[in-house]
């Protein structure tokens, strides 16, 4: 399974309790709250999407099962949008 | 209290409060009378620029004045970009040359956006009190649109205006702009003078709302329209966001003077100034969230079912109204 990577184009920052994202392209920003906010951040291109995983499970004290899906989709989404990339 | 951000994700500047032209509706009053000597400095910019790339600032936005005036402008820009902020810039598009157009196209700039008030050319130079400003401001978008750049038109929208729309967007289209856009009469610098006789009542606000969803559909792959929130008061789009000023937009003036957004002049609202302290500490002071907090509002807008979202309206028109950023915006309908 291959690391994931932020694409370096978009700027971001964290904010309290969301990451807020610019996408410079199209000049749009996105607002990613609770766990996709953390994922935003972990896709830092040193782990892959079951280490993310892993790594959100234990953060947010939820079974890794009950949120795989949803961070793959998410996970997904983003790469679709251009703002992630599979390093 | 209303949620902000941390610190704002657009900040407009005004580089200069001197212009070639002397429109009517101008909130900054800018005029070629206008002295440069309290501008920003070069320098004073850098140190700016700096630290509004530092603090996750994503668009700045230049505007005047005449931001073309300035004779270090490019360095400005030139230097924003390279701290990775987002820049557009707001001119009245008639010094542009081909050489000043080239020179912008390098930056790929967010837009460049240039203000047409109306079709008709005599009604547009009454507006901007000089005779021949529309054709050079259309021989302006023709020359940016042509070297590339990204051109957006944008209307004042007031009585002068709101039936002739789908002229403009035609003219925009026809001189290669990407985007149409709206913004309405804001009573703020001169345009606080004459705001009675231009600002548009309900019926043309309904006219406008319906006529842009019309030609942003018409128009499809041809041209971008976008509207700013405050050409309306209609009931069903009062759940969006309405007001961003001083909790994600910030305004800095020519002389360094912070407020929650350019349109806002009134001394009161001068949160301070980036000559003397830094602009995150500004952001972050009491007058601004003092500004931001819709407890405080009176009239209407207290016990208002839209006061989250809606914020009182345009704060700009508030004070420039009513001297109070707690009271109704005066296009308010609801
Ligand atoms: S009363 Fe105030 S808060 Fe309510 S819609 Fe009008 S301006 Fe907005
Ligand atoms: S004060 Fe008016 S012009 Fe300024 S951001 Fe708010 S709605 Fe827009």
């Amino acid at each position: 399974m291959n690391n994931l990577q932020r694409n370096p184009k978009i700027r971001w920052r964290r904010e309290v309790d969301e990451v807020c994202l610019y996408i410079p392209k199209n000049r749009e920003m996105k607002k990613l709250n609770n766990v996709g906010a953390s994922v935003w951040e972990l896709c830092d291109g040193s782990l892959d999407s079951k280490e993310i995983i892993e790594e959100v499970s234990k953060e947010f004290d939820v079974e890794a099962n009950e949120i795989k899906s949803d961070v793959e989709d998410f996970i997904n989404q983003l790469i679709q949008l251009d703002l992630l990339k599979e390093a | 209290m209303v949620e902000y951000t941390n610190s704002p994700e657009v900040v407009s500047w005004d580089v200069t409060s001197k212009c070639n032209l002397k429109c009517s509706h101008c909130y900054s009053s800018s005029s070629i009378e206008n002295k440069d000597d309290e501008d920003l400095t070069e320098e004073d910019a850098y140190r700016l620029i700096d630290e509004l790339s530092d603090i996750g600032v994503f668009q700045l936005i230049l505007l005047g004045g005449e931001p073309l005036i300035r004779k270090d402008i490019f360095n400005i820009i030139d230097y924003a970009v390279k701290k990775n902020l987002d820049v557009g810039i707001a001119t009245n598009g008639t010094i542009i040359t081909k050489e000043i157009a080239k020179k912008l196209s390098k930056y790929n700039l967010n837009g460049i956006q240039v203000s047409i008030d109306s079709p008709q050319a005599h009604i547009h130079d009454e507006f901007r009190s000089v005779k021949g400003a529309f054709h050079k401001s259309i021989e302006g978008i023709k020359t940016l649109s042509s070297e590339g750049n990204r051109v957006i038109v944008c209307s004042v929208i007031s009585k002068i205006n709101c039936f002739e729309i789908e002229n403009i967007v035609k003219i925009a289209i026809d001189n290669g702009a990407k985007e149409f856009r709206t913004i309405r009469y804001i009573p703020s610098g001169r345009g606080l003078k004459e705001f009675k006789e231009n600002a548009i009542n309900e019926h043309e606000a309904n006219h406008v709302h319906g006529e842009l969803l019309r030609l942003k559909e018409k128009y499809e792959g041809i041209i971008e329209i976008a509207s700013d929130h405050s050409t309306d008061f209609l009931e069903n789009e009062m759940t969006q966001e309405f007001c961003s000023a001083g909790t994600s937009t910030c305004a800095i003036k020519y002389n360094g003077n912070v407020t929650p957004c350019s349109y806002i002049n009134n001394e009161k609202y001068v949160c301070g100034n980036v000559k003397e302290e830094s602009f995150f500490d500004i952001w972050h002071r009491k007058t601004m969230r003092d500004f931001r907090d819709v407890r405080k509002y009176q009239g209407k807008c207290k016990g208002c079912n839209y006061i989250q979202s809606c914020k009182g309206g345009c704060r700009a028109a508030a004070i420039g109204i009513h001297e109070d950023g707690y009271l109704p915006d005066p296009y308010c309908t609801i």
